[in-house]
């Protein structure tokens, strides 16, 4: 699906990761782990297509990422942001619609189908019909996470890229939406994530960046090591086993 | 969109056209000489026996309602515009200091003496060169909302500053005229030229049309739009080129018409028509519409004199803008 090949990337003078190669196949799960400002959105932003790396290349089934036009790069990939900018005239449903803009040309209106994924979507994300009307910008801040989510599955797009996704909501919201990302079929997911035992829970590889260029990813059975979770988090990670599985928690 | 919501747009979009038919008919028939509707619509229409009243509504108050409709509808559509562009609703088209640089230029043209072919050359000049200075100043690898807006205050300042200096030069024979014309004014319209400006303005309707969608998607940011696969950069240029030539044109036609830009997109929103796919055309009508009734009151209100058309939307514009913020605070 995504194939990353001698990727390097910086933001400002810093170094995000340099000369990564790996593949993220179709239906994988990926994780983005590391500390605040190490660079996670910055290369989430360049594997979206909306940044250039300083050298290598991103390949979305085998084409180079940079050379897809936008439109057509935005059938195959969703992003939702890490914060939402407020839309104060939109409603829900309006926001939620804006999602189908690839795949509608400039003189075609929303048709009854698109509609009714958006209604769909929206119910999917907890947000009841009884938000359909109201302001975008008169929602919480969990509210709006679970929003920019209904857009990007109205978007519809395979590949699916996600900036902290379960920050703003509180853990109830989080395993929701944790869950219902889980359940979609045939959707390929990179989420950056702050919370180690929800990458542990939901996701098949994580991809680690270590700081100063040095990153590396790989499946969660085998990546997910207190040692390695120490040095990326530069702190004591300690792991415990309980009935429903392993959970790392700081030492 | 939701099925009720459609529909009221529809019904709104399609009410708009009847408001300008409406004041049409009151621009034609009110004045220093008043008519009734059917004697100025058979005026037009060219069945009327009174030869004084055929004068009269074809040849001088149906060309100005002309410019005042066309000119309003470009002011609404180049608010709307930059509006989106900026993502500031105070936005409008005297905010970029593009006029004020139409305006200088066109003075200079006058105090040397210019025909009003050339004072319009100037004019679209003095535009273009505002617009090149904006790019200049504004674009940092991209063009960003906030430094085009601050870019945009100064330019204004420094071209109002240019014409507080030419206005303290001028001789005063013209400068009454000057005056006027910078403060809005639709008495020049040239009777064989005044559908232009309606005509203009459906010509940049049917360009900004297809950017509404985008508009929409850059109200949620530049990051969201760019994701959704819009060409973020390449449609904001595309819309302030298309902004500074109707504020050009505009200025040109009339002058510095205040607070129609600001306040008809803002009505309009009020009023339902959220999106830019509606919100685009509704502008053409009501901005047309309020800009015809204020030119109404411009020639009525102390009749026989004349208003400048801009001293009354600024006069009505302020209050309504006031009433608009609390209505729109109220209504969130």
């Amino acid at each position: 699906m995504l194939q990353i090949d001698k990727l390097t990337v910086t933001v400002g003078s810093k170094l995000v990761c340099r000369d990564l190669s790996l593949a993220v196949a179709a239906n994988e799960r990926w994780a983005i782990l590391g500390i605040n400002g190490i660079g996670k959105t910055t290369l989430l932003h360049t594997l979206a297509g909306l940044r250039a790396p300083i050298s290598g290349r991103v390949l979305l089934s085998d084409a180079v990422l940079t050379q897809v036009p936008a439109n057509q790069r935005a059938l195959q990939i969703g992003l939702m942001s890490q914060t939402d900018e407020d839309d104060a005239e939109s409603t829900v449903l309006e926001a939620a619609l804006l999602g189908r803009l690839p795949h509608l040309k400039w003189w075609q209106s929303e048709s009854a189908d698109d509609e009714a994924l958006a209604r769909n979507a929206l119910s999917d994300v907890g947000l009841s019909p009884e938000f359909e009307s109201r302001r975008a910008a008169t929602l919480s801040g969990g509210e709006r996470r679970r929003l920019a989510l209904a857009a990007l599955l109205v978007q519809d797009a395979p590949l699916l890229l996600l900036d902290e996704p379960t920050s703003h909501l509180d853990l109830h919201q989080q395993i929701a939406l944790l869950d219902l990302l889980s359940s979609l079929t045939q959707r390929t997911l990179v989420m950056t994530l702050h919370d180690v035992n929800l990458a542990a829970r939901y996701c098949t590889h994580v991809l680690m960046l270590f700081g100063d260029g040095d990153a590396c990813g790989g499946p969660v059975t085998s990546m997910l090591e207190p040692e390695v979770l120490s040095r990326l988090y530069r702190h004591k990670v300690g792991v415990g086993d309980t009935a429903t599985g392993r959970f790392y928690f700081p030492v | 969109m939701e099925a009720s919501s459609h529909r009221r747009n529809v019904v709104l979009v399609s009410l708009l056209p009847l408001v300008a038919v409406l004041a049409f008919m009151l621009a034609l028939s009110t004045g220093s000489q008043g008519f009734d509707p059917a004697s100025a619509l058979a005026a037009i229409t060219g069945n009327s026996q009174d030869g004084l009243t055929t004068e009269i509504v074809r040849s001088l108050r149906l060309p100005r309602a002309l410019a005042a409709f066309g000119c309003g509808a470009l002011l609404a559509l180049a608010g709307t515009l930059l509006q989106a562009l900026l993502r500031n609703p105070l936005a409008d088209p005297f905010v970029l200091g593009i006029s004020s640089g139409a305006g200088a230029l066109s003075l200079v043209a006058m105090l040397a003496g210019a025909g009003a072919a050339m004072t319009a050359a100037a004019g679209f000049a003095g535009a273009l060169l505002s617009t090149g200075l904006l790019f200049l100043l504004a674009w940092r690898g991209g063009l960003l909302p906030t430094r085009l807006l601050l870019a945009g205050v100064i330019l204004s300042a420094a071209w109002g500053a240019a014409i507080t200096l030419l206005l303290a030069l001028a001789p005063d024979a013209p400068l009454r005229g000057m005056v006027f014309w910078l403060m809005g004014d639709l008495a020049q319209t040239e009777p064989a030229r005044a559908w232009l400006l309606p005509g203009a303005a459906l010509v940049a309707l049917a360009i900004s049309w297809p950017l509404a969608r985008p508009l929409d998607a850059l109200s949620r940011g530049e990051l969201s739009a760019a994701a959704l696969g819009v060409a973020v950069d390449r449609v904001r240029v595309g819309a302030l080129i298309l902004a500074a030539a109707i504020t050009a044109l505009v200025v040109i036609a009339a002058g510095s018409i205040g607070f129609v830009g600001l306040v008809t997109p803002h009505l309009l929103r009020l009023a339902g028509l959220r999106r830019h796919r509606w919100l685009l055309p509704g502008c053409v009508f009501g901005g047309g519409s309020l800009l015809l009734l204020a030119d109404v009151a411009a020639r009525t209100l102390v009749a026989p004199l004349q208003l400048p058309v801009g001293a009354v939307t600024a006069l009505l514009g302020a209050p309504l803008f006031l009433w608009l913020l609390t209505r729109t605070a109220a209504s969130r």
